[in-house]
């Protein structure tokens, strides 16, 4: 199969590293490439140093990558990042199987996972745990939707997000690294992209600003805690306590 | 153009807390807007639900139900809003901030080519009748400020905040509207194979049941009553402030102003007497639950049931008598 992985920069200082999200998602990535002999290709958005996060995945055994240069298209929103990004991959190749980490935020990750699909014309799958039985054609995933954990059987082409899970990310091997040390990273620049798709004029919703969380200072009304609430007061001998209140628990559901 | 959807999620046959969150506001904003509220109910078994939504004061609900609703993926919901969309053409659709309802939102947005923002904490109309829209991701630090343009339908999913205001018993008269011919479809490329639940270790401060431990344990050890009864409800285990200063148990575990705050469906406070910073750490909670041999403990008069009893005999007879119904 032909793999792709979307991975993000992580800045740490003056370094540029790969968030620990995503090597989950590259390890589910090389799992599927071991299986059918397949190839992995590794996909940053970024400015220039975002290609050592390519040289790193290739370290572990990813074959190749591409930067995608954001400039252009930083004040995009969400939505229409995500054509940018459909568009860039349409560019890069074409995949069976596209994978991203969950470094951002839960909400975020599944809007840029159904616009790929849209955009791909892919099936989406989202909140990968972990892939089993691997063949040319389909995948089995285990994912989790809150207390529910899932297992799909899918046929033909996907994109899938990857959550943290009990998956041992591999790590650097002394082959993959010292190939990834010659390595050039090709820029994909979209400079033929219509200025009308993106930036603050293609997006619907603008971003204004970012504060810091500062949690409410809390006002407390003494005299509204401590008044009465007029509950029920029950008073008894043991054995008729304990059945009304086991009663009541199962009254309201609690059992 | 002229309503606000509002999704509600079902679980367990109940309208979810965080949809309730969620439909307060989307009333707000239709208030402000002056736009219908529709509120759309999608699931195997909405009898109850549907009962519960014509009393939240909503100008009508779409109700989607069918059995199959059981057996298809979450990503397969967004095709049953398409027809809703066509059809109503909502300027707004609001719904809750999980797992599902992230999935199903960022679908819907995506095939009706509406904007979306995720994890909403506040929504503002402005002077010019925009919508400023404030979001904050899990446990980020930074709140970002998003102006809606207002070209496009706008899909904004709400985030917890354990703030659900009495909207319960509205006089409002609500319309129903069945939505029959419905009928999921099965998607050929994804088949699911197996589902299970599984425990998710929720932090205390989301728990729907708590049980705290207070003054009234007189050793660390005793403390296994109380966490086996919040085992045995599914529960969280907490203490008040006197245990974590004698060492019984860690501050994580703290309920009150200098602690956690919490929210939960039904609290159960085992000899707690109630002082003032943690009756504020528990101003939240719906049903409290008080058992204390004192009759005067200030914690009686939050508690809308107060048993004077003690701790050390009822709540191990009530354990019992409840595994025996289980």
């Amino acid at each position: 199969m032909k793999i792709l992985v979307c991975v993000k920069p992580m800045n740490l200082g003056e370094e540029v590293k790969l968030s620990p999200f995503d090597l989950y998602a590259i390890e589910v990535a090389l799992k599927v490439k071991d299986k059918t002999n397949g190839e992995v290709t590794a996909l940053a958005m970024g400015e220039d140093k975002a290609k050592e996060i390519i040289l790193e995945s290739m370290s572990i055994g990813v074959d190749k990558g591409f930067l995608l240069n954001n400039k252009k298209f930083e004040k995009s929103d969400i939505i229409a990042k995500t054509k940018v990004l459909g568009d860039a991959i349409k560019k890069v190749g074409d995949f069976d199987l596209i994978v991203t980490g969950r470094d951002l935020d839960g909400g975020s990750l599944n809007v840029i996972l159904e616009g790929l699909g849209k955009e791909l014309g892919y099936e989406k799958i989202h909140n990968v745990l972990d892939v089993e039985d691997i063949e040319e054609n389909s995948i089995c995933v285990n994912r989790r939707i809150s207390d529910k954990v899932e297992k799909l059987k899918i046929n033909g082409r996907a994109c899938i997000s990857v959550l943290k899970s009990d998956l041992m990310p591999r790590f650097p091997n002394y082959l993959d690294l010292v190939r990834s040390e010659n390595y050039e990273v090709q820029t994909i620049d979209l400079n033929d992209i219509d200025d009308e798709k993106i930036g603050i004029r293609g997006s619907k919703v603008i971003k204004r600003g970012t504060y810091k969380y500062v949690s409410k200072e809390k006002v407390i009304d003494f005299n509204s805690l401590s008044g009465d609430k007029g509950g029920e007061v029950w008073e008894g001998d043991l054995e008729d306590l304990s059945e009304r209140l086991k009663e009541k628990l199962k009254s309201l559901k609690a059992f | 153009m002229d309503n606000i959807a509002i999704l509600l999620q079902v679980v367990d046959r109940e309208i979810d807390s965080l949809s309730l969150e969620a439909l307060n506001k989307a009333l707000v904003l239709g208030k402000a807007m002056n736009k219908k509220v529709t509120g759309v109910l999608m699931g195997s078994h909405l009898k109850e639900a549907r009962e519960e939504a014509l009393r939240l004061g909503l100008d009508e609900i779409y109700v989607y139900e069918h059995k199959n609703f059981d057996d298809i993926i979450v990503e397969d919901i967004e095709k049953v809003l398409e027809g809703f969309y066509e059809e109503k053409k909502p300027e707004v659709i609001i719904a809750p901030s999980n797992d599902e309802y992230n999935i199903i939102s960022a679908g819907l947005a995506t095939k009706i080519d509406a904007g979306i923002i995720t994890d909403v904490c506040e929504i503002i109309l402005n002077e010019n009748n925009l919508l400023v829209v404030t979001r904050r991701a899990n446990q980020s630090e930074v709140i970002e400020e998003f102006l809606c343009k207002g070209i496009s339908t706008m899909v904004l999913t709400i985030k917890k905040t354990g703030e659900i205001k009495a909207i319960e018993n509205s006089e409002k008269k609500t319309e129903s509207i069945d939505v029959n011919i419905f009928k999921p479809e099965e998607n050929k490329n994804i088949t699911l194979l197996e589902s299970k639940k599984v425990k998710v270790d929720v932090p205390l401060e989301e728990a729907e049941i708590v049980v705290i431990a207070g003054n009234g344990f007189k050793e660390k050890k005793d403390l296994e009553i109380a966490k086996n009864l919040a085992l045995e409800l599914g529960g969280k285990f907490g203490v008040s402030r006197p245990l974590v200063l004698l060492g019984y148990a860690e501050h994580k575990y703290q309920v009150g102003i200098t602690g956690v705050e919490i929210a939960p469906k039904i609290l159960i406070t085992l000899g707690v007497s109630g002082a003032m910073q943690f009756l504020a750490g528990i101003e939240k909670a719906k049903t409290v639950i008080s058992v204390n041999t004192d009759k005067d403990a200030p914690i009686f008069k939050r508690a809308d049931i107060g048993i004077v009893g003690d701790i050390y005999e009822v709540i191990p007879r009530v354990i019992e008598l409840v595994k025996g119904e289980k």
